[in-house]
């Protein structure tokens, strides 16, 4: 079995770094928890996760009721938060780039992520935003949906849903929407703070119903596209290759596309437009970890949860003024991405 | 004489407003390997295309072991035909093994291991294909011959009744070209129904049962090298002037005037 063996101790290599980075995950949501102003100490936070985890409230009775519900009401669902979302949009740029057989594209090539902001700085336009924070994310869900119809329709009628005319197609919808955001900003007057901050990409505001959406939202489309995985694979030789290797490449694209629009949608509804995780960490881990799906899409989770959650503390812990992630992650990833794209080039691995 | 295993019934397909596959009919023994030639553009790709099933002729049809290919559901095509593509190429690097094992996707289950019977059969086929050596490096890092090698391995691996290729050895060095043909003639020894579309008519000459010639979308001659491959011929279709030896080949002299 010698054409084997390294693909099997690759196999396994990866299954011990997995493991490996699953905990450093715990560690550093552990760790977090006892970053910010008030130095609340690991074994209390220790204390206030199990209390109230196993609902038991005597193992953080003594802990200042302060602290108890800025470790549970503010910090943690915040790291959640960003642990899910970062998971979330690293999927989806996984599942974006194999259908698109593009390397460089992201959960933003589709203009799905644009529709959801839209639909997302509609709502705070209309002022729905006092009623509930809900709002904003019903509106951004929808009209992404809305948009990732539109964008099939159009690719459908230019040219029968080829990648390229997916991309076409997205380009078009999202510079659409982008205008659109722009002349709700004109018009909204004394809200357009509200709508540019939203656009940029924070977590300062989320709360445990967000956790929960995300959640929700993660699981079922990161299990969807793990469970396809192999047919995601295929979809990367072309749609010829992938059919005569008995891939049903229409519903295959259908599948894809709503669990990567679902993703990005609700990652964009609960808090803005974050960019680049969803481009480098899956670009990242196909030239050092693997690009089988399979293998891709648990590391994406790990990897892009770590990352993001790790750029989120970044951002709020950096200023007194906090700094918007979405802001940080383009600061930071966009410099790195020319790194990237520069050294790789010269292996011919872009 | 056995029962034809791929069948085409007055096919037609056509781009736009111009004909690629004019009325084409044509019946493919089991375990023979047959040479589609012509010039550019004369069809030869599309006709590949409609046998395979990737594309639905306007008229005609495609019937493998008398059953109507439309009526085979794409999952199980897979386990009956093979196709390599002419110009595919990945940009995700994929290392060769895993686009080799691409080809048991077909036979395998979601989720299900790789068996030792499968992994044997991979590996005498890297061995054939001398792809062994490339196992592990990126797909989009290897050169054209060598991609097309890990794609016919991926073919075979895939153990199809029918393999339809399409000029899958255009890339190959002359002694490869050799190696690869003896071993298609091998396989197809064994009962495999090859289907080659080739620019090289030495090479067609030399190792196929039949060649199937096109011309300008219609199927303008089929049958054994000897009966298709003459002077005239050469001389109608591609335009050019050879000699011929009796028994061994010919040699392209130069073109007609």
């Amino acid at each position: 079995m010698t054409v084997f063996s390294e693909w099997k101790a690759h196999k396994r290599r990866n299954r011990i770094l997995g493991l490996a980075l699953m905990v450093v995950l715990l560690l550093m949501i552990l760790l977090t928890l006892n970053f910010g102003a008030a130095s609340i100490g690991i074994s209390s936070i220790v204390r206030i996760l199990i209390g109230k985890i196993c609902r038991i409230p005597q193992w953080y009775a003594d802990i200042k009721p302060g602290f108890v519900s800025i470790v549970w009401e503010i910090r943690l669902p915040r790291i959640l938060c960003g642990v899910l979302i970062g998971a979330g949009l690293s999927v989806s740029g996984v599942i974006f780039q194999a259908l698109l057989r593009n390397p460089l594209a992201d959960p933003f090539t589709l203009g799905v992520s644009t529709g959801a902001a839209f639909g997302a700085s509609l709502a705070i336009f209309l002022n729905l935003t006092f009623a509930t924070s809900f709002s904003t994310t019903v509106f951004a869900f929808t009209v992404a949906f809305l948009t990732l119809l539109l964008v099939i329709w159009i690719a459908e009628r230019g040219g029968g849903m080829l990648s390229s005319s997916l991309v076409l197609a997205g380009i078009i919808v999202g510079a659409v929407f982008s205008s659109a955001i722009s002349f709700l900003k004109m018009l909204a007057g004394e809200n357009v703070y509200a709508i540019v901050f939203w656009l940029m990409g924070s977590l300062a505001a989320v709360e445990w119903s967000d956790v929960l959406i995300l959640f929700i939202a993660d699981v079922f489309g990161i299990t969807a596209a793990w469970y396809f995985g192999d047919d995601l694979n295929l979809m990367t030789l072309g749609d010829e290759t992938a059919q005569s290797l008995g891939i049903n490449i229409k519903r295959t694209r259908l599948i894809f596309l709503m669990i990567g629009s679902c993703l990005t949608a609700a990652c964009v509804a609960v808090c803005g437009v974050i960019g680049f995780i969803g481009l480098v960490v899956p670009h990242l881990l196909r030239f050092s970890i693997s690009t089988d799906s399979r293998t891709l899409i648990p590391f994406s989770v790990l990897v892009g949860g770590l990352l993001l959650s790790m750029a989120d503390n970044t951002a709020r812990l950096i200023s007194a003024a906090e700094i918007p992630v979405g802001v940080l992650t383009t600061l930071i990833g966009g410099p790195f991405f020319i790194w990237l794209f520069t050294h790789c080039a010269n292996r011919r691995q872009l | 004489m056995s029962a034809a295993m791929l069948k085409a019934d007055r096919l037609m397909y056509a781009y736009a407003k111009r004909f690629a596959v004019k009325n084409v009919s044509l019946a493919l023994t089991a375990g023979t390997l047959t040479s589609v030639i012509g010039p550019n553009g004369s069809g030869k790709t599309t006709l590949l295309r409609l046998l395979a099933g990737l594309i639905q002729p306007i008229s005609g049809s495609v019937t493998l072991k008398e059953r109507e290919l439309n009526s085979i559901p794409m999952s199980k095509r897979a386990q009956i035909i093979a196709v390599v593509n002419q110009n595919e190429r990945n940009v995700f690097p994929f290392s060769c093994l895993e686009t080799i094992l691409f080809g048991l996707h077909p036979h395998r289950l979601r989720f299900e291991p790789l068996s030792e019977e499968q992994m044997n059969r991979v590996e005498q086929t890297m061995e054939l294909t001398e792809t062994d050596t490339l196992a592990s490096r990126s797909i989009s890092e290897v050169s054209g011959g060598e991609y097309q090698r890990v794609i016919l391995a991926r073919a075979i691996v895939q153990q199809p009744k029918v393999l339809l290729l399409d000029e899958a050895m255009s890339d190959f060095d002359v002694a490869a070209k050799i190696r690869i043909s003896k071993c298609l003639r091998r396989l197809a020894e064994v009962g495999m129904t090859i289907l080659s579309v080739n620019h090289d008519l030495n090479l067609a000459y030399q190792f196929s049962d039949h060649i199937l010639a096109m011309h300008q979308g219609e199927l303008t001659a089929f049958g054994t090298p000897n009966e298709v491959i003459t002077a005239p011929f050469l001389r109608r279709v591609f335009g050019i002037e050879a000699e011929f030896f009796p028994g061994k080949g010919f040699l392209i002299r130069d073109e007609a005037q």
